[in-house]
């Protein structure tokens, strides 16, 4: 059972000084899934990727059967300096002799084939955001973590991603836990959603959530559905639910 | 009154003349480092760290050399020590750390007779006092620096662009930032005598300014700031003795002029 699991966390906490963070999450991820986070601003999402990578302190047991590659917030990286794209992507396999071969074959599975002497600060969003892909592959992954990586990127720039993700999920078998602001994005894509507001609310299959949690979660405004297609999109969930 | 004929002639004044070279260039060396880190008060912040622990050394009256490298060893250990503490930015933990330091220097030395001439000397340097050894010790850490940044300049480099990611990607950030901090203390008290305490933040400061907009590498930014530095350095060393001004000032002063004509050219 334990080798199906991905990502096992357990009563995972988190709090700065005497404010609470994240209370009592507990989840598993199963391997080969594609998992969305939804939440409002400051509902801890970043904070909870954190967790899962040992980049912050926490209290809990976070268990990860696998590799990990990260693709951050595109606001991490200081873009006023000059670093180009083969320097940006090999930090994972920097002390390997064969890098650039490597690189160049991780740019272009991204699409970026040719960009290697390209400096960072000069990319696109999306273009950034691949390289940061790039950059998470190379080290050839078992699970990919991204924390809103749409942020900063055009409608285009969005969709493309989102295609490269799916096309790794197909192809390579990659579990992908993703973190965004973009619902009807994660409910277009995501096999599971996770909505998360300091606790976790939900963690179910997409077509199984409850519309009410996500009202809870985000309050009674539905000012988070942006067109009338994600609003069609979240409330389709519920109807399937009363049939199950 | 010829310049050339004098450095043959004046062991003092070759001495200053290779001790401005040598400070240019381990000054020169971090600046990008520190521009593009935006630890800008460094400098400054050492400079005041210096001036307690000549202030304590002259009191205590034991090496003033070794009073300013413990203060800065100190002050660069608790600039690294607070921002882990309190997760907040280096230029943060000097905005707090140097009116702590000078506040130290400047009570200690209120209670010294020899305040006067001690301070202006360490306030402004006193290039026209080196002597061999400061060549020796310059040029030792200006060796060390070139080995630790020459060794870890891809880390380096990850550190100041993405913290975070060359942490997750096993680079030990702390290790770079403590050993940059010690770096930087070792340079800035081994430029004492050319910079002087005030002035010092300038050499730190303008050339990575200049390299930050030129350059498509930290390398290529570290070799800008040192040329540029060496450069002016040496036009103002020129100045200052033709028209006999205080030598650290002076070249200050032609450093900025320089990044100012670079900027508007």
């Amino acid at each position: 059972m334990r080798d199906k699991i991905a990502i096992e966390v357990r009563d995972l906490s988190v709090s700065v000084g005497e404010t609470g963070i994240l209370k009592n999450i507990s989840f598993e991820i199963p391997k080969g899934s594609f998992t969305g986070i939804i939440g409002p601003n400051g509902a801890g999402k970043s904070t909870l990727i954190k967790a899962i990578l040992g980049l912050i302190e926490y209290r809990g047991t976070v268990r990860v059967n696998g590799r990990i590659g990260y693709v951050p917030q595109l606001s991490s990286f200081n873009r006023e300096f000059p670093i180009n794209v083969y320097d940006f992507v090999r930090l994972p396999i920097r002390k390997e002799k064969n890098w650039k071969e490597k690189v160049d074959i991780a740019l272009e599975k991204v699409g970026l084939k040719g960009f290697g002497n390209r400096l960072m600060g000069t990319l696109s969003g999306g273009e950034f955001q691949r390289a940061s892909l790039a950059r998470a592959l190379i080290s050839r992954p078992d699970i990919l973590i991204l924390d809103e990586p749409e942020a900063g990127i055009d409608e285009m720039g969005k969709a493309r991603f989102y295609d490269l993700l799916n096309e790794l999920k197909e192809e390579e078998g990659i579990t992908i836990l993703m973190a965004s602001h973009d619902i009807g994005l994660i409910f277009d894509k995501c096999d599971n959603v996770m909505c998360l507001n300091k606790t976790l609310h939900c963690h179910s299959p997409i077509h199984s959530v409850d519309i009410e949690d996500i009202k809870r979660l985000f309050g009674d405004f539905d000012i988070w559905i942006r067109s009338r297609e994600h609003y069609e999109i979240l409330h389709r969930p519920k109807e399937r639910n009363g049939k199950v | 009154m010829n310049i050339i004929h004098d450095l043959f002639s004046f062991d003092f004044l070759r001495y200053s003349l290779i001790a401005t070279i040598l400070a240019s260039i381990s000054t020169g060396m971090v600046s990008p480092i520190i521009v593009y880190r935006g630890m800008e008060f460094i400098g400054d912040g050492l400079a005041h760290a210096i001036f307690a622990g000549v202030a304590v050394a002259v009191i205590a009256n034991f090496n003033i050399l070794l009073g300013a490298l413990s203060a800065t060893v100190i002050f660069a250990y608790l600039i690294h020590k607070i921002k882990d503490l309190e997760s907040i930015r280096e230029s943060t933990a000097i905005g707090i750390l140097l009116p702590v330091f000078m506040s130290i220097g400047v009570i200690v030395f209120s209670k010294s007779p020899r305040y006067t001439t001690d301070v202006t000397s360490y306030l402004f340097g006193n290039i026209l006092m080196v002597v061999k050894d400061d060549i020796y010790f310059l040029s030792a850490i200006a060796l060390l620096g070139a080995i630790i940044i020459s060794s870890k300049l891809y880390e380096i480099a990850y550190w100041i662009s993405d913290e975070e990611m060359a942490r997750f990607y096993g680079i030990n950030t702390e290790r770079i930032r403590l050993t940059l901090l010690f770096l930087i203390s070792f340079i800035v008290v081994s430029a004492l005598k050319i910079a002087g305490v005030i002035v010092m933040g300038a050499f730190l400061v303008i050339p990575g300014v200049f390299a930050k907009t030129r350059s498509l590498s930290l390398k290529g930014a570290i070799y800008r700031a040192i040329g540029f530095n060496i450069l002016s350095s040496l036009i103002g060393f020129t100045l200052s003795y033709y028209f006999d001004l205080p030598p650290g000032p002076t070249l200050v002063l032609f450093s900025f002029l320089l990044l100012l004509a670079s900027t508007l050219l």
